[in-house]
This record gives structure tokens, sequence and C-alpha cells, in this order.
């Protein structure tokens, strides 16, 4: 018999640690607690979202696409620029690239988090007036994510940006921080508010 | 189509609500979404901004979700609501070959990673354009097939297992044995009704129809069937037709 008959959670007998080391990399409720003992998950994250947008991006040829003599919906009209200035959006397809890349390390990430999201916002929007299905709508939400990321930059301990963070305090600091009793905590709170954002769009779709 | 969301529950629709606040929300809330966002990025460390952002965030994104009214950057995915009718109508392009041979567009022919939305553009061909928009679309949409399906031929194959995967169900022409097919020489747009039974688990009839033709070389000169377009009616679809939805 165990606790977890009588109503009581029994940590052992979960799924999560039966599965092994498969289990571990399984699901994390962000949402219940943003906080971790290691901050890995988040860089990985940040891994797997800038891989992701590169590669789904950087296939498009907006020469092509602005070539289309009609739009599907026009009332996004108005960002679509004309098809002699089709280089417009190559070039913020490169720097959005480029930007993710830099993100990724997390190099000035404040900066080029909001620059990439805000490319990707327009070049969604461009494409949504040619297909505004689940192939374009993904990159809004890739979109959110990298401000939230953004937005709690000092989640990002491991990145470029937290080396330099670090460099620049004194000796003393670091004392402190290794004489400190306490068990370090490493928030997610990109993950977490990303956990929600998905939650409401998948939720939604029922 | 039908969709469960708050503006039907209450029998509202968004233009009666918003009326000829559509246009200016549409321009303020993309452009406001991005000033607000880099703001609060670059206020962040001041007591109680990223709490506001996220809060607004959450705010707009539960509105377009709840309400199915899409103000961008803010988006819904209704699926699973929405309804097929009993008496469903679609649309759909196909190229035609020399030989009379049909085959459904591949709508990643005009550009690259899931080009245009083929079903919605078939739609406003057959419902929408006049003749003049309708022949300027389909000597693109031709022109763009013939290039496309070179591209198939010389070795599309050979990087489609590193692209980004298609979204969607539907066959597309790397595929597809395109060598089958002569010289594309037209476009056509289907309208093609379906009805299902009252479980709504199989199709009772299927009918189709050319609504719209392109032929820009004489069509009898190709051995094309000379009869007359909008008779013509064929129940069984061409080789390569859609087999699944793209939503």
């Amino acid at each position: 018999m165990t606790a977890g008959r009588h109503g009581e959670y029994d940590e052992s007998r979960s799924l999560r640690n039966r599965l092994g080391w498969l289990g571990r990399l399984g699901f994390v409720n962000y949402v219940r607690s943003p906080t971790r003992t290691s901050p890995i998950n988040h860089a990985v994250a940040r891994f797997l979202l800038g891989s992701y947008v590169v590669w789904k991006i950087v296939w498009y040829d907006w020469r092509a696409f602005l070539s289309m003599p009609v739009l599907d919906t026009t009332t996004y009209a108005f960002v679509v620029p004309p098809a002699e200035l089709w280089w417009v959006l190559t070039a913020e397809q490169l720097l959005t690239v480029v930007a993710l890349g830099l993100f990724v390390v997390g190099y000035r990430l404040r900066l080029t988090a909001f620059v990439a999201s805000t490319f990707l916002v327009h070049m969604g929007v461009v494409r949504f007036t040619q297909n505004g299905s689940g192939a374009t709508t993904p990159l809004f939400l890739a979109a959110y994510l990298l401000v939230f990321f953004a937005l709690y930059d000092r989640d990002n301990e491991l990145s470029v940006d937290a080396v330099r963070r670090t460099a620049s305090q004194s000796l003393a600091s670091l004392n402190d921080h290794l004489k400190a009793d306490e068990p370090s905590t490493h928030g997610h709170h990109a993950l977490k508010w990303g956990l929600l954002t998905m939650g409401i769009v998948y939720f939604g779709a029922g | 189509m039908y969709h469960y969301n708050i503006m039907v529950l209450i029998g509202l629709s968004a233009v009666e609500l918003l009326g000829p606040l559509v246009p200016v929300l549409t321009v303020v809330t993309l452009l406001g979404s991005v000033v607000v966002a880099g703001l609060a990025i670059h206020y962040q460390d001041r007591p109680g901004v990223r709490k506001a952002f996220v809060l607004l965030f959450v705010f707009c994104l539960l509105s377009v979700t709840l309400t199915d009214l899409h103000f961008l950057p803010f988006f819904a995915w209704h699926k699973f609501p929405a309804t097929v009718d009993a008496d469903e109508v679609r649309y759909q392009i196909r190229v035609v070959d020399d030989a009379g041979r049909e085959l459904n567009y591949d709508r990643q022919a005009p550009f690259a990673n899931d080009g245009i939305k083929a079903t919605s553009t078939a739609k406003r061909m057959a419902t929408v354009y006049d003749q003049e928009t309708n022949d300027e679309v389909a000597a693109y949409l031709l022109e763009r097939g013939r290039e496309y399906r070179v591209t198939v031929e010389r070795g599309g194959r050979f990087l489609r297992p590193v692209r980004f995967p298609p979204h969607g169900l539907d066959v597309g022409w790397d595929r597809i044995d395109t060598t089958q097919y002569g010289e594309f020489v037209g476009i056509c747009v289907y309208e093609m009704h379906y009805a299902t039974n009252e479980a709504g688990t199989d199709i009772v009839s299927h009918e189709e129809w050319v609504v719209y033709e392109y032929l820009p070389a004489s069509a009898s000169e190709r051995g094309r069937a000379t009869d007359d377009a909008a008779d013509r009616v064929s129940a069984d679809a061409a080789a390569g037709t859609t087999r699944g939805v793209v939503a």
C-alpha cells in the first residue's frame, strides 16, 4: 500500500519517475512554478525557439511572394510593400536570422529578441494577406515568446549577456554568492507565460 | 462555417459591435503591440511594468480567442467548433496538360513554404473576380506552375527532407509523378458539391463542374475535349486531387 492510494500524492510512483531519465525530459508545469535549480532549460528553450523560426523562415522567397497579382485578404494590404521593393522583406528575413542567432547565444538579448519579433510580426502579417492558415500564424506565437524572453531578461543566465554582467561585478559579490547557503533558483518566466499563451491558443480552439 | 464564440452567443456580429472601429483597431493593435512590447522590454526593471504588460497581453489574446475577431498579431485557432454543413460547396484549381488531363494545382507552386491558400483563391476566382482578373491570376498560376514543375522534376525531392514541413495534408507535386503529364497548357477552376448523410460519416453524392477555364492556346488543337466546359461533370477526381483539408 502506498500513500498515493489514500489521496496523498506519491512522487515516486508518478509516471515521470517510472519512465526514468526519459520522464525527466517530459512536461514541466512552469505556470505552477517558474523556477528551477538550473538555468539549462531556459537556454535550451531559446535554442529551440531560435532554430525553429530560422528553419521556418529561411525558405521564404519574397520576390515570388509579391509577384502574385491578387491578395487573399485585403485587410492588411497597408503593410505589403510594392513588388519592386521585395528586397525590403528579404533584408528583414536576413536580419531576423542574424538577430535570432544572437538571441540564441544571448548577446544583447533585449534588442535582438525585440528586433526579431518585430520583423516576424511584419513578415507574418504580410504572409497573412496570402495565407491566413496555420502555415502563417505560428510566426506570431514565436514573436510572443521572443518578447517574453526579452521581457524577463535577467532569467537569461546562460548567455553572453550574463557573462558580461558577471564580469562587471566585484569580487565581493562573487564571495557572497559562493558563501550563500540557500540553493540557487533560476527563473523561467518566459516559459511560464509562453505556456499560458499556448494554453489559451490551443484551449481556444475547442 | 459556424463558430461557437461569444459573438455568436450574444447574437452580435463584429461589424454590429465595432462598426467603423474595425479598421482603426486593426492598425492600432498591430502598431501598438510592437510599440508597447518595445517600451515594456526597455523599462522592464521599473516596478509593475512586466506585470502590466503580461496582463494586457493576456487580455488581448483572450479577447480574440473568445470573440474570434482577428486583430493581428493576436490570432485564434478556432478549429474544433467549425462544423461542416450537410451540403458543402468547395472550389479547386487544377492545371490542364496538352492531352486534357487535369492535376490538382500545388499551392506551393507560386512561392515557397505553404504558398497560397489555393482553396480560397479558387473560391474567389469562381465567385468574386471578373474575367479580366481571373485571366491575370490564371496566367500567373500557369506560368509559376510550369516553373515549379521543372524544379520538382529536377530535384525538388532532394531538398524535401530538410525543408520546413508543409502545413496541411494535401498531396503536392513532389509526391506525384508529374512526368506522366504532358505540357501544362491551362488552368481551370472547379466547383464541387458534396452531400453527406445525416450522421456526417459518409459522402452520399459528389458532383463537380468547371466554372472557369483559362486555355491561352486553342483547346481543340491541343487535343483537349471540345465540349462546353460548363456541361462537363466528372465524378471521379483526377489523380492527385486534394485528399486532406487545409485549415
